[in-house]
């Protein structure tokens, strides 16, 4: 989705009449919706989305409009990709509703899934100060919960696990739990 | 886990898992109780029958070949917790 005053300005930056049928977007809203509702769970009625991530021009902009400009008008506004969690028809007109922070246990999809991190104590070399950083880093990020074992043996053999180099370097296999 | 919840505001903690069989029941749930609290109601507890023998022989836990075999090894501890205190709810998923 994008947001009907971004389409309005990039429009007149660019000195066309209109460039809504240019951006390969679904839906656009008004009341400079999508950028607030980013990250957010939004119900269009009866249809609840979940924003992903905001959208940057990408190069299929290029082959339907000509201008050149129009990259870096739509650079950091370029709209919000969001997951469809139910079933429903979104009519022209429809009220946007925000639900963040609130859990849709009943939907399909993959989406309804929550992802936590396993935290590694049970690593021989781990240190206080990295288990804080790599639960801070955990919150920030938006992940749902960490999960630590319950083991008084440690194995002294250790297999080779994913690292994520945002997480500091920390062996981190991700989990998912269905909610 | 408690280290780890006093250091952060919003992130859940799951026991994944705890093993069952391993621990006191009223003893466990104050402890889980009292953590739920002070996280804010940020605890979820995931239960196990565990796997690993050497600990069952540390622990001097019931034998390892009845973990899975005794109807008490996961829902009696699972009832204990419930029921040792009325702020600790839990659920069954």
């Amino acid at each position: 989705m994008i947001e009907e005053e971004v389409l309005e300005l990039a429009a007149k930056e660019l000195g066309v009449a209109s460039i809504a049928d240019k951006t390969r977007r679904n839906i656009v809203t008004g009341g400079r919706a999508a950028g607030r509702i980013a990250a957010a769970r939004i119900r269009y009625w009866r249809v609840v989305m979940r924003g992903i991530r905001l959208f940057e021009p990408c190069g299929h902009l290029g082959k339907g409009f000509k201008s050149p400009g129009i990259f870096k008008t739509l650079e950091r506004r370029s709209g919000l990709k969001a997951a469809i969690l139910s079933d429903g028809v979104i009519r022209v007109g429809d009220k946007i509703a925000h639900q963040q922070g609130s859990h849709i246990s009943h939907c399909a999809g993959w989406m309804n899934y929550d992802f936590g991190l396993h935290v590694p104590a049970s690593s021989p070399t781990v240190k206080a100060e990295d288990l804080v950083r790599f639960a801070q880093q955990a919150e920030a990020l938006g992940f749902y919960c960490l999960t630590l074992a319950d083991h008084i043996v440690v194995r002294e053999i250790f297999r080779a696990v994913p690292v994520i180099p945002s997480m500091g370097n920390i062996p981190a296999p991700v989990i998912i739990s269905k909610r | 886990m408690g280290f780890l919840a006093g250091a952060t505001k919003r992130i859940r903690f799951a026991t994944s898992v705890m093993i069952a069989p391993y621990r006191n029941p009223i003893i466990t749930a104050k402890m889980l109780s009292s953590l739920d609290v002070l996280s804010n109601g940020r605890v979820i507890v995931g239960l196990g029958v565990g796997w690993m023998k050497e600990e069952f022989e540390s622990l001097q836990a019931p034998p390892f070949e009845d973990r899975a075999r005794s109807p008490t090894s996961i829902s009696k501890p699972l009832e204990n917790f419930g029921q040792a205190t009325s702020i600790f709810q839990w659920q069954v998923l």
